[in-house]
């Protein structure tokens, strides 16, 4: 009988102690309510969306909030669509997009933000109205950077040949924004504009880019003496863009090629190691400064092929992407448009800690 | 009732003056201890426990501080930059540019310090504050890059810069600091709520403790009083079969001294009463014998001869118990030792008195009246006779068949 009441007077404490730690708890229960669909452009294993998915995950343990990553195997836009009619679905408390085109969504984000759920986009942007924040690299800014490289590379005098990937908005913001730094207009030359926060273009798909200058023209700057000869379309492929390239060097005989984006690049790369390894051109007599990090750059860089890469930070995109979306559901201001920054990568820096975190965030 | 109270009233009695109660005593003594001890031990542990998690509480919110100084440092730096890019002459550029500098040598420090605190405590923090050092180290590079040709760079280059490349990662870094306020603040929350937790924590198992330890002493004292009432019980149990034991014992001591027939002591007792006075003591001795007694055993039998002797002892039991010690040292054989209050003379007296007492008419088996006439033998002792119980009954048994021989129904007194 003795021993009965005791047990109960034990059972009371623990009951009291569960209490205690209910209470504590409470505050983060709330946060741990927030579910956010984070969705890529693809499952694939890549290392530009292993870095959004990863920053996700440091997000949901941080914030305490759920993620719910959602992504179409391929780059396909009607599985992204699905994707986010499944989020708005699940009931989710706000969507991260990373468009896979910035047209064809709209109606899918109008209908979850019609059922309350905020909608922002990463790494590519839509022209629904709707979204609320645009978190990821202002490619006019980051073509701007690749243009001072160039030049630089130049020493302000020589040829430029661009292979960009169609007419999507990227290309055209990092043609036009590359175009515009080299040959910057007359009249914009005292008091030029960032070029940040452009919307995205919507020019079809194979014609060229509207770029300030026409292709071929020559540098206003006094001491500036660098032409844009021929600017190709590589379509975002790898293969043609390496034909693109290969032909801008033969035919054109430019000094310097620039190109837009990642199969663009490792294109040049192909391009330029062939030609060398025929004889055709010499080592480091033609230059490249291209777009996004890929796995074989390193070496591209080291060895002189790649002179310099602007590399975006995927990472940050699905970091502020998460931080954006909680912000949102909690009511707050967020503003329109987030630059998450681009940093121009070369063999002088390849080695740094903060370049090698940038290209390798998972450290693997 | 009114006898288990009165055992109750004992026990209680003997309690308190027990040795058994001093052994509980010692025993609350030692639980008293046990508990004092433990209260310290929950004292101290509480203590460790609350300096622990109140240093994690400090160290985030010191952090949350740092984090504050951090924002300023670079927000100032980055304002610096701007102006930098706008203003004209060359000597405020340069000393724009040195404060720059130096700002980014205390970033630096202000970087390593709050590293160092956080590190080993929070993976969050430290995990997000690596990237605002990422976005700090590109900020701090590419201004070490172009530190050279800011002064001479034209304004509109180095605005380019500021927006297209510092900026952004200006802003991130001060998101990124953002959250690293926003984890360590948290987790000072965190700690806060752990702190008062392990306080009641504490708080409660002192409670529990000392309901144990109350219950311990209820229980094991109740045992222990039990224990203490079953020994006093059996002690008192063995000390009433021991008084039983004795009784008895004296009993058949009794009996072994006594004379069955007239309930006299016999003359083993009177051998005990003598030697114990023999040697220190002066009395007054005398012994009867009924004259001629066979013929009266003869005559009448020997029941009537019983019965006549003891109405004979009875009598004398009635009237002379409070002169003497009476003994029947043979059949119809009496002794009397007289009592030291007995003068010698009245001894004397007594003795003839009883004498012709015994030798009064006596009525036995109803109508039978029996008379027979008695001899006697005094002595008047004195220690200085020094004579042993032997040598003094046979000078009293000498005197008596004097008196006899010489025609009976008389007394002696031995000089």
């Amino acid at each position: 009988m003795r021993m009965k009441s005791l047990m109960r007077g034990a059972v009371g404490c623990m009951l009291l102690l569960s209490m205690l730690s209910a209470t504590g708890c409470a505050s983060e229960r709330q946060e741990q309510n927030i579910t956010i669909a984070v969705i890529c452009k693809n499952k694939n294993k890549d290392e530009y969306w292993d870095s959004v998915r990863q920053a996700c995950d440091d997000a949901q343990a941080e914030m305490k909030v759920n993620i719910m990553q959602l992504s179409p195997d391929i780059e396909d836009v009607d599985q992204q669509i699905a994707n986010i009619n499944e989020a708005v679905a699940a009931g989710v408390d706000a969507i991260v997009l990373a468009a896979i085109d910035p047209d064809a969504e709209n109606e899918a984000l109008s209908k979850a933000n019609s059922a309350g759920i905020p909608v922002l986009t990463i790494d590519s942007d839509v022209t629904y109205d709707g979204r609320a924040c645009y978190i990821g690299t202002q490619n006019a800014s980051a073509a701007a950077i690749a243009a001072r490289s160039a030049k630089e590379i130049l020493q302000n005098d020589g040829t430029i040949g661009v292979v960009y990937h169609g007419s999507t908005s990227t290309a055209t913001l990092r043609m036009s924004g590359f175009m515009q730094e080299i040959n910057p207009p007359e009249d914009e030359k005292a008091d030029k504009p960032a070029g940040a926060g452009s919307k995205p273009n919507n020019s079809h798909q194979g014609n060229p880019p509207e770029v300030p200058d026409e292709p071929g023209s020559k540098s206003a700057a006094s001491d500036v003496n660098i032409k844009i000869l021929e600017s190709l379309n590589g379509e975002g492929d790898m293969e043609i863009s390496k034909d693109m390239v290969k032909k801008l060097i033969t035919e054109q005989h430019v000094n310097l090629v620039y190109a837009t984006n990642q199969p663009g690049t490792r294109g040049a790369c192909e391009a330029i190691e062939e030609l060398i390894d025929a004889g055709t051109i010499q080592p480091d007599e033609v230059q490249l400064v291209g777009f996004d990090y890929f796995s074989g750059a390193y070496d591209y860089i080291t060895s002189g092929i790649l002179d310099a890469v602007i590399v975006q930070n995927p990472y940050n995109m699905g970091y502020m992407g998460v931080r954006t979306a909680r912000s949102l559901i909690q009511g707050e201001q967020v503003q329109p448009s987030i630059d998450t920054g681009a940093v121009l990568v070369t063999a002088d820096n390849i080695n740094e800690e903060y370049i090698q975190f940038l290209v390798n965030p998972s450290g693997n | 009732m009114a006898r288990k109270n009165t055992r109750r009233n004992t026990i209680d009695v003997k309690r308190r003056r027990d040795p058994g109660i001093r052994k509980i005593g010692r025993m609350y003594i030692i639980m008293g201890i046990i508990y004092v001890v433990f209260i310290a031990f929950n004292m101290i542990v509480e203590n460790l426990v609350y300096v622990n998690t109140r240093d994690q509480y400090d160290v985030s919110l010191e952090s949350v501080n740092r984090v504050a100084v951090l924002r300023k440092e670079f927000s100032k730096i980055n304002q610096n930059v701007l102006v930098l890019a706008s203003v004209e002459v060359e000597s405020e550029k340069q000393a724009l540019l040195n404060q720059i500098e130096n700002s980014m040598i205390t970033l630096g420090e202000e970087e390593q310090i709050f590293l160092e605190s956080v590190k080993d405590r929070s993976e969050n923090a430290t995990r997000r504050f690596k990237h605002v050092m990422y976005a700090l180290d590109v900020y701090e590079n590419k201004i070490d890059d172009i530190k050279d040709r800011l002064l001479t760079m034209d304004s509109k280059e180095a605005v380019d810069i500021y927006v297209q490349e510092l900026n952004p990662l200006w802003m991130i870094a001060n998101e990124m600091l953002g959250a690293v306020t926003e984890i360590t603040s948290r987790e000072a929350a965190m700690s806060r709520v752990k702190i008062a937790m392990n306080h009641g924590a504490a708080q409660i198992s002192l409670v529990i403790m000392v309901i144990i330890l109350i219950i311990m002493l209820v229980v094991f004292g109740n045992r222990q009083v039990k224990t203490l009432i079953e020994v006093q019980n059996q002690t008192r149990e063995l000390n009433e079969a021991s008084a039983r034991l004795t009784k008895s014992r004296k009993k058949l001591l009794d009996s072994a001294m006594t004379n069955i027939l007239t309930g006299m002591k016999n003359r083993y007792a009177l051998d005990e009463s003598l030697s114990q006075l023999i040697n220190n003591a002066q009395f007054n001795i005398a012994v009867f014998d009924v004259d001629n007694f066979r013929n009266i055993n003869d005559m009448y039998g020997y029941e009537v001869g019983d019965e006549y002797l003891s109405t004979i002892a009875e009598r004398l039991k009635e009237e002379y118990s409070e002169y003497a010690e009476m003994f029947n040292i043979t059949g119809n054989e009496f002794c009397m030792i007289f009592y030291e209050h007995v003068s010698d003379v009245q001894a004397q007296q007594l003795a003839e008195q009883i004498r012709l007492g015994i030798g009064q008419p006596t009525m036995v088996a109803g109508s039978l009246v029996l008379q027979a006439p008695v001899s006697a033998s005094l002595y008047h002792y004195l220690p200085s006779d020094n004579l042993d119980v032997n040598t003094l009954l046979m000078r009293m048994d000498s005197a008596l068949h004097a008196a006899k021989r010489d025609g009976g129904n008389r007394m002696y007194q031995i000089q």
